[in-house]
Order: C-alpha cells, then structure tokens, then sequence
C-alpha cells in the first residue's frame, strides 16, 4: 500500500515550506485551479451527501426480502437492479457506500492522529526516541499488511473496529514519516530558537508552532489515505472476511456478486458496487494530486 | 556509500527479528490458543491425548522458550508440521510457492514492459493525445479495485464470450502435449495475469514517464542531440539508461505488492498459491503454516526494500539514521 | 466428517464418527424430493457399449489432511470412500445391510451372532486382493481393530469399535469379535479394513503413508497427491470384482477450495462433477440447464437429505440450570417454528431442491416423515402476545425486561446459507423477534469446550447447522441426552441443545441398547414425539437427495444413501466417445 500510496502522486520532498506559500489562500487557490482535484472534490462531496441524504428518499429498505422481485436487470424502478433476494441494489449501494465511507473516514483519522503523534515525537526529539519509534515505522512498513489483516480480522472477528484498526495499522507510517521530517526540518529553525528563548516549553512548540507547518503533507496523506483504506477493507470484504449480513460494505457487495456474474452473467451486480469503489478512490487520488500541487507549487507539474 | 549499504544490511536482522517477535506473539494471542486447530491436531475425547499433543507441540513451555525454540527451527529449516494435516510446514508452502511464484513472475515482467514502452513514449511524446490517455488510464488503474477488475474480465471473457476458462492453471480433461499445452497453459494464466499486473503497470508507468520526463529536461540530453547524435539513441541510449535507475527501485519494490494481490487474484481465479494458501490457513487456524508464509512475505518486503535502499537510496523515501 | 464448511452434514465431536459411514453418509444430497430423471444422456442403465478408458475430472472443495477416512474427521476424505476403499457391508435404503466384502451378513439365525449378542462372526468373501495383489484376509480384519483401539494411535475409530473387548482369527476369512456389551451397531464396525502388511506397528500416526494415502481393494488407487492441486487416481489394474472394471483410466481429483469456482467450472464444463455439491448448487445448475449448459442431475426418489436445523440453546450460557432467558419459553420456539416460511426458502432459494421435514429421525430406521407447521406469522404473533411477549417501539418484543434479539449464527462463506439466513431474519423481524447475524468460521462453532468452541460453551442463542442423516438413529438420539450435555466435569460433551428430560433419556437408552428392532423402533418413535414437541430444535427444510454431474460421464448409478459415491458405482463410470 506504501507504493501504492507514494506512487500515486511521486513523493512529495520532504522539506520546508515557505512561510508565504502556505497560506490558506494560495492553497486553496491553487488547487481550485487544478481542474481534476475540483472535480474530485466535487465528486467525493456529491457522493458522501447521497449516502447520507438519499437513503430515505429512496422508496427500498436495503434489508428487505421481496422474493418476487429477485434478480431483476437495472430499470426505471429500481435503478441498479436487485439481488437474488429481491433487495433494491442501489439502496443497498448506497447503505454499503455509508459503512465503507465510515470505516475508512476512522481508519484513516485513526491512523492520522498515531502517526501524527509518532511523527511529531520522534521528529521533535529525535535521537534514541526518534531511532526507535522509526524502527517501529520499518517493522510497520515490512509486515505484509494484507495478510496481517486478514489474520487479525480472523482471529478477532469481523465487527466494525476491528477492521477500522486493522486497517489503520497500515496507514499511519506514511504520516508518520513526513510529519517527522516536518519537524525534523522546521525545528531548527530560528523562530523555534526563539520561542524556546521565551520560555514556551516542549509540548506548547510541538503543538502549535510547529504542527500547522505539518498540514500541508499530512492532509495529503490522509486523503490518499482514504483511497488505501477503501481497497483496503474492500479487498477484505471481497474475500468474505468482512462485514456479516446483512449488513455489507461495497467489498461485501462485490463479495455476493461472485456468483452472480460469473455464473449467473448478472453484470449489474459486479458492476455498480466496484464502480463506486473506483469512483471515490479515483476522485479521492486526484484530490491528492491537487492537493500536493497546491501545498508544493514550487514542482512544476507535469 | 558502501559503508551505508552495509549499515543497511545489517539493519535489517533486528528488524527481521522484531517482526517474528511480533507475528509470534500475534498468534499466540488468540482465543482458544494454538491448539484451537482441533480437527487436524485431533484434539478430541481424551485428556491424555490432548495432553500428548500439547507436549509434541511443545506448547507447555514457556512462551520465551517456544519463541526460541520456534526461532531455532526455522533457522535451521524446520518449520514444524502443519496442524491441519500434521505434514512439514515446508513442504506444504514449498508446494504452493511455483504457482505463485509463476504468476508473479509473469506479471512483474508483463509490468516492466509495458511500463517501460508505454512510459518512455508518452514522455518522448510529451503532452500529446497518447500522453495525456495513457496518463489518464494509468491513473485510472491506480483506483481500480483488481478484484472488480477480474470480475468485469471473467464476466466479459467467460461467461459471454467463452473465450478463456475461468479458473484453474490447466485443461483438466486433457493432458496436452507441447505447444498445445503451452497454449492451455497460457489460456488460463491470460487473465490473472492481467488482473494481478493491474496496479503495478500503473505506478510503474507513472515512474518511467516523470522519470524520463525529468531526465530528457537535462542539459547533457540537449547537448547530446545538440551533438547531432539520432534521436533514438538520445532517447534510448542516454535518456533511459539515467531514468532507469529510479525506476528499478520503484520496480524492486513492486514486488512484494505483486506477491500480496497474490491473494486476491489466486482467489478468484481458484490458482492453488501460496496467497491463497495463507487465508485457507487462516480460517482452519493453522499457526505454523499462517507463521511461515508471514515470515516468507515479510522476508520478502524487507529484502525488497533493502535492494531498493541500497540501488538508490535517495529516491527511496525510507528511514535514513542520521 | 469434517466440520469446516462441511455441506452436507456439519458435524460435531467426533464421538460420532460412527456417523460417517457410507451407510447413510449422504455427501452430497441435492435434488428435489420428487424423482426428477433430467436429460437422459446415457445415466442409469445399460450403456455398457461406452468406450472404455480415459480420466475423469472431479473437483473436490474440502481438501482434507489426510485421505484415510480412519485417520481422519473431514468430509474430504470420504472421497476415499468412493474409489478406494471398500466396506463389509452396504446399507439399503430401509436400512437394513448387505453383504460386500463379507460373505454374508452375520445374525442370530445363520449363527453369525451368539445368544448372548455379545459375539459376532464376520465372514469375508473369497478372492479379494488388495490392489497392490495381497489377498485380503481376517488377518486385516483383526489388525483393524487392533489399530483403531490402541491408544497411541491417531485413528479416529468409529465408536462401536469401543466395544470389542477381543478378536479371534478362526480361518483366513473368519473373525470372531467379542463384545463387552451387546452392540446393536455392530455391521458398522470395518467399513473401512487396514492392510496389515502396510504397517509397523498399531499404533499409527498422522503422518504415516498409509493414512496420508491408503491402500484399499476398491477399483481405483491412489497414486498421487500434490496438496492444493490435485489428487490422482489410476486404475486398480488388480481389481477383484471384475477384470472389466473399472472402466475408466483414472480419475483427478482437482482441488478447488472455492464452492463457487468449483461450481463455474462445473457448469462450463472443466469438471465432471463436483464432491459435494450443495441444495443451493442444485438450483444453479438447475438455471444453467436452462440456459443450454450441459450437465446432468439425478435425483433419489423418496429420498430426503440432509435436514438444515436451527439449534436453540436452552440453557442461559451453558448453564443447563438456568433456562435461555428467551428461547426457555416454549412460546418462543413455537412462534418461530411457524414465522419461518419454509417454502420461501425451499421455492426462492433453493429453487425447489429441497423438501419440508418435521421429524427428529427422519432418515433410516425409526424414521417419521412429519410436516412442520406451515408460515403463519400471525399465529406467531398471538402466541407471543399472549405469552406476554409485547412489542417495543423499536419493533422488537419484550418480556419481564427481556428483550427478544438473539444472535444468529451459522459456519461462514456459504453464499446459499447467507440468503436464506436473511430470509429468516426477516422473517422474524416480522413477529417481532430480532436475529443479529453473526457468521464465524467452523472451528469457532464446533470446537469443544475447551477450546471455546461456541457451542459447547452454551455461548450461543440460535446455530444453524445440518444433522441427522443416518441410517441407524442411536447416535443421533444420543446427541440430544442429558449425559452428553458439555460441562466443566463433561468437557466432551455434545448436546449443545443444552436441553435434559427425563422420558426422552430412558427412551435414548432403550433404543441404544435393545436388539429386537420392534422395540428399538418404538422407543424412537416416543422420543421424537418429546423432541417435536418440546421443539428442542427447528428443523427448517430437508435437502434434496440428487447429484450432477456432466453428461460425458455416462453409466453413473446413484446409490440410495451414497448417491454416486460407492465403489459400486465409481467402477462403472465410463466417458462417452463424444
């Protein structure tokens, strides 16, 4: 997932930010100017709306068993079809998209506050501290985390934090290191040296002095970190270790879908679930990409 | 630089140990223990023969001395027996490894090639329509999910139009013989291949492309052409040699990837591998065989990474000490 | 049998191995109830004209550890069974036995049996080899006994063999066992033989060859075994039925883990036909069929497989003193019984590949074949009103502070279960009753007590499981006893029912211990009678008794208990010249 992540947008340089760049106004305008990350932004929005706000507007339970109606291609009244029990797709869709957003929105703030909070110590101190909380971040970064996940969810079963800490356990590095290097490098600085002169103590410095100049890498993380987490308890839910029924993530849904579409050639099943799953990682990956242009305008994009 | 690979190297056997303390003691944490594998161990009726069992097993030890004597058996090749079916470890990864292996194999090469043409032309051919598409796609495939990926293929080439078989490595009816088996052979492996490459085509491309974009932007690029030197060679000879060092870390480090959407794609395409092997194992509770493929897989990270330090250890984003 | 997603039966402890013995082993019951003979390419009768040779192509999704069924607990390795191993004795489908590899079937009147009921002559047949040329001999009779009581060994005998106290070779086919007790199961002991000149010593382990591989007289050898791929039959070129057969060549046995995969195959054609096939796999092929896929399915007439039960804990935790706060009341149970739609299931899910079934024994002897109440959510509804069940504003009732939500669990990753599960689910969020669905891995449910396996730590409320099946019912009687409920003195214990009385255990008894069949068919009939009253257990729908397979495979004879599964069939299998 590393590569993944650092492969999406090519690794942002880990160094100081000009005081005059960050400020909010030319980030935001910078990346409004990046037409993909708009959109996506836009995208990520409409959806996250639907799968709270549409729902009830929706005439379908997404749980309800209507036998009669079982297997029916996409039409006017049920716009995704519906599955061997009946159930409308698209209200299940949307209920999946509220369980897969929710548990990579907590994944990932999961992961961002520990990597915050092992980046800024290890970068602020430094020395055997810093040495031995990157050791962790290496061990973090060999585990093969699919498979570490997979036994864990597993061993302790398939309920809603389980999975969100499995599957933050593997995110939190990426934050961890840059806000480290954050620090790392800004601490030296001279405004530091002087706000130490006055007085401030440690956990006052860390926090607000040198934290804010951390944001820039650390929301790009994150929002790249939705799209890992996403894959992440997809693939799970994909190989039936997720969620039980009836409740289903779009892993899960892709999950039933197996037989449906390879046996069955009921495409529809296949198709919405992993569409949206593309959808929001897509979207979410062009945010990045804005993102990282926006904090960093000295790159010239490509 | 030597001295830093070396440092390197070494840094690794204390992280290699810290992981099998970890995976160790992840599995010994779990509810019902290690003999919970009851079918295969069989652990039924007698106290006596439980008992016998836990002592075969050594599992009345205590947990620093299982981990040593664990640690010492792998160390020199023995992985204990499988619970399940009371067979050595070994043998039963050593079984799973080729097909995974193949199909790794297959799509690393299927990705480094592709990446490397299609990358190198779309930035010889910067910001042209084949650029910006083959961008485009690749940053599509970065999103896409593999698994709903090969759903879409299997539906589209198996079940509508019968073209290639849907699971399996081989025709189990017939035994075929030379080119005819190749082509079986190729038939079934078409479509994992193509599934489990998915992602890695992906970010690869994306590396050659902004690493050769990088390289062909620099002076000595410009004088060579200045030179009078053909285009090709430019490109080819001076152009990609430079932009291939970054790029082969970057594909060092593909590797392990491929080997973990292993599972996935051994899943659906029923390949007997070793990813598949790992969640079969997981769900009988099969800790020795679940121990080891964990170590292999994070044997394999680790050496990854290390090439990939060591080949160019700035690109790499990874720990420096300082 | 293996109880990790284990189709047919999901079995418990292995105390009742007994059960899986080909006789009444029904592996892969699917088919309607009703005798529907699909496409009539070449099955059944005559044929013979077939070419002969080639290999056939299984695919097997348990893949067990070990393929000797005495050495092993999963449902993989009945495979065995099926080619290469072969019983004294057949069941029939009333059944009663019949003579295989034994001359005859021993009982009082031929002498067979002494007086006392305590001594048994087993007379073996002449002229059986091995496959490796060995004539079979008591000798092997013997040493099986031998090796399935001796306590350093790692078989996994069936129970009857705890009751030899000895055995005496009389001539090369004769053996005499005595008994301890008088053992009414007694033609159930060697369904399986160990050849004697293949081993050491009786103390057999795991990992010796024979059990990895065995060695049998049946018409097909077993000359490879590359786990996770693929386990490779040959002809037994030394077969002692017939120089004729089998017919085939081989047979490979493909491993696919994947139900579903192995399914897709199946009906594009890869596989000949699947071990173990599910009601739910029924009714894909039979959807496929109509599609233009090729594959057979025949079904047993009059035969029922396997019955899907809902397992009710009546104890508060494993505590059989303190009654389930919700399913201790008879109302409770009675209003589930008749809000589940049974039809729904069998009609939408199933696709008609199963049948109604109310009875405890509903197989072999003893069998009732009564019918459950039919949907009636509104009956449900009253029932629980007037029990006192009220209904909270959240649509789930409530009693005394009690609240009917109940977790709801069933071994995890069979798609055709998920579905109905849900039906159940709403079904009873209907009448008010919440099911929280809680899937979990085999190993979770079945493992004992000690090993916190759910069910023998009482730490469930309602399981779904199949059971039952068996020719002879003392076994599955005894699994509703009080004495087998676990406890921290019964640690082994296997009525997870967790549910004790009085008449039903004196009935168990007698039917465990009385020869006289009149009598042993009575005491079963009372004790369902209890059992289908008290609703100690749900039973929700009987598979369908049928198999399938491709039509290339031609002369393939189902047996009444075994389906296609026994030597007897598996040697006549021949390909078609298409």
């Amino acid at each position: 997932m590393s590569d993944r992540t650092s492969a999406a947008a090519p690794p942002p340089s880990a160094g100081p930010r000009e005081p005059a760049a960050r400020t909010r106004h030319g980030v935001w305008r910078r990346f409004a100017r990046h037409r993909p990350a708009a959109a996506g932004l836009a995208a990520l929005a409409l959806i996250t709306l639907a799968v709270i706000a549409l729902p009830p507007l929706i005439g379908y339970d997404p749980e309800a068993v209507s036998l009669a109606d079982k297997n029916l291609p996409p039409s006017a009244e049920h716009l995704m079809g519906t599955d061997e029990l009946g159930r409308d797709l698209f209200a299940r869709v949307l209920d999946g998209g509220r369980l897969t957003l929710s548990v990579a929105a907590a994944a990932v703030g999961f992961s961002m506050v520990v990597g915050v909070a092992v980046g800024a110590v290890a970068g602020y101190f430094g020395g055997v501290v810093d040495n031995l909380l990157m050791r962790l971040v290496d061990i973090g970064y060999s585990l093969p985390a699919l498979f570490v996940v997979i036994l864990l969810v597993t061993l302790v079963g398939a309920g809603f934090w389980p999975i969100v800490l499995a599957v933050a356990m593997f995110s939190w590095m990426n934050t961890a290191r840059l806000v480290r290097a954050g620090y790392l490098s800004l601490k030296e600085q001279d405004f530091v040296e002087a706000t130490r002169g006055i007085g401030a103590g440690h956990l006052r410095i860390a926090v607000r002095h040198l934290l804010p100049g951390t944001v820039g890498p650390t929301v790009v993380t994150a929002t790249l970190g939705i799209a890992t987490a996403i894959l992440t308890e997809s693939a799970l839910s994909f190989l039936g270790l997720g969620f039980q029924p009836p409740q289903a993530t779009w892993g899960g849904l892709l999950y039933e879908a197996q037989r449906p579409v390879i046996a069955m050639g009921h495409w529809w099943r296949g198709l919405f679930p992993g569409a949206m799953i593309f959808a929001v990682v897509l979207a979410a990956n062009y945010v990045g990409d804005g993102l990282n242009d926006a904090f960093e305008p000295r790159r010239s994009r490509r | 630089m030597t001295s830093y690979r070396i440092r390197r190297c070494l840094q690794a056997v204390p992280l290699l140990l810290g992981i099998s303390v970890i995976v160790f003691a992840l599995l010994q944490m779990t509810p019902g223990g290690p003999m919970a594998a009851g079918e295969g161990a069989q652990s039924q009726a007698s106290a006596e023969q439980i008992a016998r069992l836990r002592g075969r097993y050594g599992l009345d030890d205590p947990l620093w001395m299982q981990y040593l004597k664990w640690l010492g058996g792998i160390l020199t090749g023995d992985w204990g027996a499988s619970f399940n079916t009371g067979r050595p470890v070994v043998e039963v990864i050593t079984e799973r490894l080729p097909t995974t292996l193949l199909l790794t194999g297959l799509s690393f090469g299927l990705s480094v090639l592709l990446a490397l043409v299609v990358g190198v032309t779309a930035a010889v051919r910067h910001r042209t329509l084949f650029d910006y598409v083959s961008t485009g796609l690749a940053f599509a495939g970065l999103a896409m999910p593999s698994f709903w990926f090969g759903l879409m293929l299997l539906f589209v080439f198996s079940y509508s139009l019968d073209w290639l078989p849907s699971s399996g490595l081989a025709d189990l009816r017939f035994r075929h013989e030379g080119f005819a088996a190749f082509l079986d052979r190729a038939e079934h492996l078409v479509l994992p291949v193509a599934v489990l490459s998915l992602v890695s085509v992906a970010s690869l491309t994306r590396y050659v492309r902004s690493s050769m974009l990088d390289v062909l932007g620099q002076d000595y690029i410009r004088t060579a052409r200045g030179n009078g030197l053909p285009e090709r060679t430019v490109v080819l000879g001076h152009g990609l040699r430079n932009a291939s060092i970054p790029v082969v870390t970057v594909a060092v480090l593909a590797i392990p990837e491929l080997f973990l959407g292993a599972v996935i794609t051994e899943t659906i395409f029923g390949l007997p591998g070793m990813g598949r092997l790992f969640v079969e194992s997981a769900e009988l509770r099969d800790y020795p065989v679940l121990l080891g493929i964990l170590l292999i897989a994070s044997v394999l990270v680790v050496s990854a990474n290390l090439l990939a330090d060591i080949l160019y250890g700035r690109l790499d984003p990874r720990i420096s000490y300082e | 049998m293996h109880r990790h997603q284990h189709y047919e039966q999901d079995h418990r402890q292995d105390h009742r191995k007994g059960r899986r013995r080909r006789a009444g082993r029904p592996l892969r019951a699917v088919a309607p109830g009703a005798a529907v003979l699909l496409a009539a390419a070449g099955c059944s009768s005559g044929g013979s004209g077939e070419a002969a040779g080639g290999t056939a192509v299984i695919a097997l999704i348990q893949e067990p550890g070990v393929l000797s069924p005495m050495f092993s607990s999963q449902s993989g390795s009945e495979l065995t069974e099926a080619f290469v191993v072969e019983p004294m004795f057949l069941t029939r489908p009333d059944g009663e036995q019949e003579p295989y590899l034994a001359e005859e079937v021993p009982t009082e009147e031929n002498g067979g049996v002494s007086e006392d009921g305590l001594t048994v002559t087993y007379t073996l047949r002449e002229g059986v080899t091995w496959s490796d040329g060995e004539p079979l001999t008591a000798e092997d009779l013997a040493f099986t006994v031998d090796v399935a009581q001796d306590p350093d060994g790692a078989a996994l005998p069936d129970p009857e063999y705890a009751s030899v106290e000895s055995t005496e070779v009389v001539d090369e086919q004769t053996l005499e066992v005595t008994m301890s007790d008088p053992q009414p199961g007694y033609l159930q002991l060697f369904q399986q033989i160990l050849p004697e000149h293949e081993f050491d010593s009786t103390a057999v382990q795991a990992d010796d060859p024979q059990a990895r591989m065995p060695l049998g007289t049946g018409p097909f050898v077993l000359a490879d075994w590359a786990s996770g791929d693929q386990i490779t039959l040959e002809r037994n070129e030394a077969y002692w039925r017939d120089p004729e057969l089998p017919r085939l060549d081989g047979i490979n046995v493909k491993i696919v883990p994947e139900a579903q995969t192995a399914l897709s195959g199946f009906i594009n054609g890869d596989y000949d036909t699947v071990f173990f096939f599910t009601a739910g796999d029924l009714a894909e092929i039979g959807e496929a069929q109509a599609d233009g896929a090729q594959a057979e399915i025949a079904t047993v007439p009059d035969m029922v497989g396997s019955v899907e039960w809902l397992w009710l804990n009546h104890s508060d935790g494993g505590d059989p003193d303190t009654p389930h706060p919700v399913l201790g009341d008879p109302a409770v149970r009675e209003a589930i019984d008749r809000g589940i739609d049974r039809e729904a299931i069998i009609d939408d899910v199933l696709k008609g590949y199963g049948t109604l079934s109310g009875s405890l024994v509903y197989s072999g002897i003893g069998a009732s074949e009564l019918e459950p109440p039919g949907h009636d959510p509104d009956a449900a509804r009253r029932v629980l009103e007037e029990a006192g069940w009220e209904l909270g504003s959240d649509g789930v009732r409530e009693k005394g502070g009690e609240r009917a939500s109940l977790r709801f669990q069933t071994i995890s990753g069979d798609q055709t279960r998920a579905l109905y599960q849900q039906i159940i689910q709403q079904d009873m969020k209907d009448i008010g009753i919440e099911l929280n669905i809680e899937n979990v891995p085999s190993n979770r449910l079945f493992d004992s007590r000690d090993e916190g396996g759910l069910l023998a730590s009482g730490d469930f409320d309602i399981a779904m499981s199949r059971d039952g099946l068996f020719p002879d019912p003392a076994i599955w009687l005894e699994v509703f006893a009080s004495r087998t409920i676990p406890s921290e003195e019964n640690p082994a214990g296997f009525s997870y029912s967790h549910w004790s009385n009085e008449e039903y255990d004196e009935l168990e008894q007698t039917a465990a211990t009385t020869i006289d069949p009149e009598e042993r068919v009575e005491a079963v009939r009372e004790a369902d009678r209890i059992f289908t009253e008290e609703r100690v257990a749900i039973p929700i729908y009987a598979s369908a008794a049928g198999y399938a397979w491709n039509p290339t495979l031609t002369n393939v004879e189902t047996d009444y208990w075994d389906g296609i599964w026994t030597p007897a069939s598996s040697a006549e299998w021949a390909l078609s010249a298409e």
